[in-house]
C-alpha cells in the first residue's frame, strides 16, 4: 500500500524518524508511482531554490517606514497649535501689506456709509451750477433746454411735506375712493 | 419781362403748390396724430378743500414730454408728463422726475426721483399725487396733485370750432 501524499512529504523533507524513513525507503525502491511523487517534490524545490529568497528586508522597511509616516500624521499638531517658520523679512512685509489692506478696506467702507439716496446736495454739482439751495436748483432747472414747460409757484404756506411715495391714480377711481 | 424772369416765376408758383401740398398732409397729420395734454395742478387741505389751483395746455405728440414744474415753500418737483402708444388704442403715460426738500430742521437738501406709469384712454383724467396722497384724513396734510388729461388735437379743435 502506498503512502499518503502528506507522508511522502514529511518522507522527502526528511521529518519522519529511521523507521518509517528505511520502510517508505523500501516501498519507494519497489513503487514506480512514490518514485515519480517523489521525483516531482524534488523538482518543486530545484525551481523554488533557483528563483532565490524574497526580499524580506526591503519590504519590511517599506511596512517600518509606512508605519512611522501613520503616526506622525496621527500625532500632528492642531492647525492652531502648528509653528509657522519664515524669514523676518518676509514676515515684516506680510505685515505690512496687511496693513495696507486693512486701511484701504475700512477707508472704503467709510465711504459707502456715506452714500444716502436723499443725501443732501450741497455738494452737487451739475453743469456748472452749484446746487446748494432750491433757488440754485430753479436756476439750473430753468438752464435745461426743455420744449414744453410749465413752472406754477405754489402758495408759500403751508410748508408742504412728503406723505407717502408719489401715486398716479384714475381720477374716477380717486373720486370713488374718496 | 424777360424769359428768365417767367421762368423763375413759374418754378416759384409750381413749388408754393407744391409745399401747399405738404402743408395740408403736416395738418391732416397734426389733426391725427397731436396730443394736447391739459393739466391742472391743485394744492388741497386737510379737508380736501381745493385752497389753490392752475391750470395749462400743452400740443405734444407721443414720446414728447412735457415739463410741470411746482415750486413751493422748501420744494421743488420737476415732472415729465410723457403719452406713448396710439390714439386709437390705449395710451400709456408716464409721470417722471425729481424733487428737491429743504428742512429747516435740518442743513441741506432731500433730492428724490420717481417714475410712475399707467394705461389709459383719451379723454380720461388722471391724478399724481407727487408728494403721495393722505390715505385717512390728517391733520395739517396738505396734497399737491396734477391732474392730467389727454385729448386728440383734432377734438380740442372741434371743441374750440
Amino acid at each position: 500500500m502506498c503512502p499518503d501524499h502528506n507522508l511522502l512529504s514529511a518522507y522527502f523533507d526528511g521529518e519522519l524518524d529511521d523507521r518509517w524513513s528505511k520502510s517508505i525507503e523500501e516501498h519507494v525502491a519497489q513503487c514506480g508511482k512514490c518514485g515519480s511523487k517523489l521525483s516531482q517534490f524534488s523538482d518543486i524545490r530545484s525551481i523554488l531554490l533557483s528563483n532565490g529568497e524574497p526580499e524580506i528586508e526591503k519590504l519590511k522597511n517599506n511596512a517600518w517606514r509606512h508605519i512611522q509616516n501613520r503616526n506622525a500624521y496621527l500625532m500632528r499638531p492642531h492647525f492652531w497649535q502648528r509653528r509657522l517658520q519664515m524669514p523676518i523679512t518676509l514676515a515684516v512685509g506680510l505685515a505690512v501689506v496687511m496693513v495696507i489692506l486693512t486701511l484701504g478696506l475700512a477707508l472704503s467702507i467709510g465711504q459707502n456709509e456715506k452714500y444716502d439716496p436723499f443725501d443732501n446736495v450741497t455738494q452737487m454739482q451739475l453743469s456748472g451750477y452749484e446746487l446748494s439751495s432750491l433757488e440754485d436748483i430753479v436756476k439750473y432747472l430753468d438752464s435745461r433746454e426743455i420744449g414744453f414747460s410749465s413752472t406754477f409757484t405754489l402758495p408759500q404756506e403751508p410748508e408742504l411735506r412728503v406723505i407717502s411715495e408719489p401715486t398716479l391714480i384714475r381720477a374716477a377711481d380717486y373720486k370713488r375712493g374718496r | 419781362m424777360k424769359k428768365g424772369s417767367i421762368m423763375l416765376l413759374l418754378i416759384i408758383l409750381l413749388t408754393s403748390e407744391l409745399y401747399a401740398d405738404d402743408l395740408d398732409e403736416i395738418l391732416k397729420y397734426l389733426s391725427d396724430k397731436v396730443l394736447s395734454v391739459h393739466i391742472t395742478a391743485r394744492l388741497l387741505d386737510e379737508d380736501q378743500i381745493i385752497v389753490w389751483d392752475a391750470e395749462s395746455s400743452h400740443i405734444t405728440n407721443m414720446g414728447k414730454a412735457i415739463n410741470i414744474r411746482l415750486v413751493g415753500s422748501g420744494v421743488i418737483i420737476d415732472s415729465y408728463i410723457t403719452p406713448f402708444g396710439n390714439l386709437d388704442e390705449t395710451l400709456v403715460l408716464v409721470a417722471n422726475g425729481e424733487m428737491w426738500f429743504s428742512d429747516q430742521r435740518q442743513e441741506g437738501l432731500r433730492y428724490e426721483s420717481f417714475i410712475k406709469s399707467m394705461p389709459v384712454k383719451a379723454g380720461e383724467k388722471v391724478i399724481f399725487f407727487p408728494l403721495g396722497v393722505a390715505v385717512d384724513s390728517q391733520t395739517n396734510i396738505y396734497t399737491v396733485q396734477l391732474e392730467i388729461e389727454i385729448l386728440p388735437y383734432s377734438e380740442v379743435l372741434k371743441m374750440v370750432k
